[in-house]
């Protein structure tokens, strides 16, 4: 994240607050398949938010987080549906399994950068993807785990309305708390990783531990998006752990603006919105995906955001309105981020 | 007598077949300055990113107060009061001045470490050091100033900063004028001289006069091995580091320094 590392500006706060009152509000305005479509990027934002730990701070280009997503979504399908355990266990079983299985990926990546970082965490993704789609006798295998329950989760009623305002607050709870994280000792470090390791190593901070941290802590949140996606689905299935939907959440990252807290989360209501769209007019919407793809990487390497505060800078002329806060990324993108021994090439940002 | 600060016992280190830095043993008492001069590739940089522990050494011991170090990573000499700057900036581009300081001074503080939950701007005792840091080298005017947008000699500024913010027992400056203006350059001399007496200092420098004038003793490197170490009035006249400085080709100001003596 840009600029200081201040406590939230109560400008912001007041932003975040209307925003999730906006959000909350869309059932009262919008139609039930409106509502189904904003359950989705509510929870892909949560998943957005969680990759971009490692991804936008720490600058690991994880190609393997549906693993993350997919292992929570299981935890919920598995547990609810096939050993029946009581919620509270799945929620923290769920929330355990990410984290782990972070950590496992944290470590097994800890001596690579780059595209040898995104190759293995694809690896281990699409490993995790085949145990979910061979032990069928516990996962149905390519049929899944369907008939889960989430009225749980809605007082008692199993409407998507009640479902999407339960879904709405464990969101916006889930990004206070990832923001928080951000700006900490801790979350400060991460994002110091990503910007120059072997500064970090000589400034006393063990490197190791904060890649691993990094993945551990976004591991954790991005199985919450899981089970999320498996209880408003009442599904979970294969697809939930498929490498497509790690790249997608790398194009909302980089397509929103993976520097910015919030980038990630622009990223998915553009992307979702943009298939919501495209899928009314034409069957075609891989096809557009990946065009989308192309043209981020050419024409917005940096996100909207990125290119917003560009422009704002290029025009403004006069001063900054706030000294130190968004910063052109120019300077950044032009500056070798790490100079020392360990050369960082991030192959994506 | 006290064990110096630093001390290699026949530290070498090969890339491949090229042997960067042979057998050097050395021994900086505490509170000495010592120059490190060289032609290039003489292994200076690879030296101390042997000290600092971001390269591990093929041979050899390397002591830190006459504690063994060899075997322990970057971080932890760190923390045992072992700090350096980069021949290269490679400080945290996104973040002010102010928090790159603020995360130098909590790198180096055990209770920050432990309480890695908190905002980094909410622990008082880190923040007051990291203010008094940016104020002795007077980049209050630039604290809120992302580090990207600094002036190169700013930055160089700041990474001495930076090194000194943890307040270590030694001190590696890898070329800490290097491409930086003039002025710039009087002011990073300025405050290496004004360093600590008690702290020990290894300086590589390329501007002999800079590294004559700050040093207490000078050691000078020639393809990867010892070749002298002695005084600076000493070094001067030494006929093998004259012939070594005549024997290559980009040397600039040193040789006719070193040639005219």
């Amino acid at each position: 994240m840009r600029g200081d590392r201040r406590q939230p500006d109560p400008r912001l706060v007041a932003l975040a607050v209307v925003v999730v009152l906006a959000v909350a509000a869309v059932p009262f305005v919008a139609s039930t398949y409106v509502v189904t479509v904003a359950l989705r990027m509510v929870v892909l934002s949560l998943f957005a938010l969680a990759f971009n730990i490692v991804f936008g701070a720490a600058d690991m280009p994880s190609l393997g987080h549906a693993a993350l997503f997919g292992t929570g979504s299981y935890v919920v399908g598995l547990g609810m549906v096939r050993w029946d355990w009581p919620f509270p266990l799945v929620v923290v079983a769920g929330l355990t399994a990410g984290a782990l299985l972070g950590i496992v990926m944290g470590i097994a990546t800890l001596r690579t950068q780059g595209i040898y970082l995104l190759l293995l965490t694809l690896a281990i993704g699409q490993a995790v993807w085949g145990l979910a789609f061979q032990q069928v006798r516990l996962t149905g295998g390519d049929n899944g785990i369907s008939r889960i329950d989430r009225s749980v989760l809605t007082l008692g009623t199993d409407g998507v309305v009640g479902f999407y305002w339960a879904a709405v607050a464990v969101v916006a709870a889930a990004a206070a708390l990832l923001y928080w994280f951000r700006i900490s000792i801790v979350g400060t470090t991460i994002e110091a990783v990503g910007m120059s390791p072997s500064r970090l190593r000589a400034l006393g901070f063990a490197v190791g531990s904060a890649r691993i941290t990094a993945f551990g802590v976004s591991g954790a949140f991005s199985a919450l998006a899981g089970m999320l996606m498996a209880l408003g689905n009442r599904f979970v299935s294969p697809e939930n752990l498929a490498w497509q939907l790690s790249a997608e959440v790398m194009l909302f990252a980089i397509l929103g603006g993976a520097s910015w807290f919030a980038g990630p989360v622009l990223g998915v209501v553009l992307v979702i919105g943009t298939e919501v769209v495209v899928k009314d007019l034409t069957d075609r919407w891989p096809m557009v995906l990946g065009g989308l793809y192309v043209l981020t990487m050419l024409f917005l390497p940096d996100g909207v955001l990125g290119a917003l505060s560009r422009r704002r800078r290029d025009s403004g002329g006069g001063p900054d309105p706030q000294p130190g806060r968004d910063p052109g990324p120019a300077s950044d993108v032009s500056r070798g981020r790490d100079s020392g021994v360990a050369t960082n090439t991030g192959a994506t940002t | 007598m006290t064990a110096p600060a630093v001390e290699t016992v026949g530290l070498g280190r090969s890339f491949g077949g090229v042997r960067a830095v042979h057998d050097v043993s050395l021994s900086v008492p505490v509170g000495e300055t010592r120059a490190v001069i060289g032609p290039n590739g003489a292994g200076k940089t690879t030296l101390f990113n042997l000290l600092s522990g971001h390269l591990d050494p093929s041979t050899g011991r390397i002591r830190l107060f006459g504690e063994d170090v060899t075997d322990r990573p970057a971080h932890r000499r760190s923390r045992e009061g072992l700090s350096r700057t980069f021949q290269l900036s490679n400080l945290f581009a996104d973040l002010t001045v102010l928090d790159n300081v603020r995360l130098a001074v909590a790198g180096n503080d055990p209770a920050a470490r432990r309480r890695f939950w908190q905002p980094l701007r909410t622990l008082p005792r880190v923040d007051d050091r990291a203010r008094e840091v940016v104020a002795t080298f007077g980049l209050e005017s630039v604290a809120a100033t992302v580090e990207a947008d600094l002036a190169y000699g700013q930055q160089r500024v700041l990474e001495i900063a930076m090194a000194l913010a943890g307040e270590p027992r030694v001190l590696l400056l890898d070329e800490p004028t290097a491409g930086v203006s003039r002025a710039a350059a009087e002011v990073i001399t300025a405050i290496v001289a004004d360093l600590p007496a008690d702290l020990t200092v290894l300086v590589v420098e390329h501007d002999m006069e800079v590294a004559f004038a700050l040093a207490d003793q000078v050691t000078v490197m020639v393809e990867g091995a010892e070749l002298v170490t002695a005084p600076p009035a000493v070094v001067r006249r030494d006929p093998d580091v004259i012939a070594a400085y005549l024997g290559t080709a980009e040397v600039g100001g040193p040789r006719d320094r070193a040639a005219d003596a």
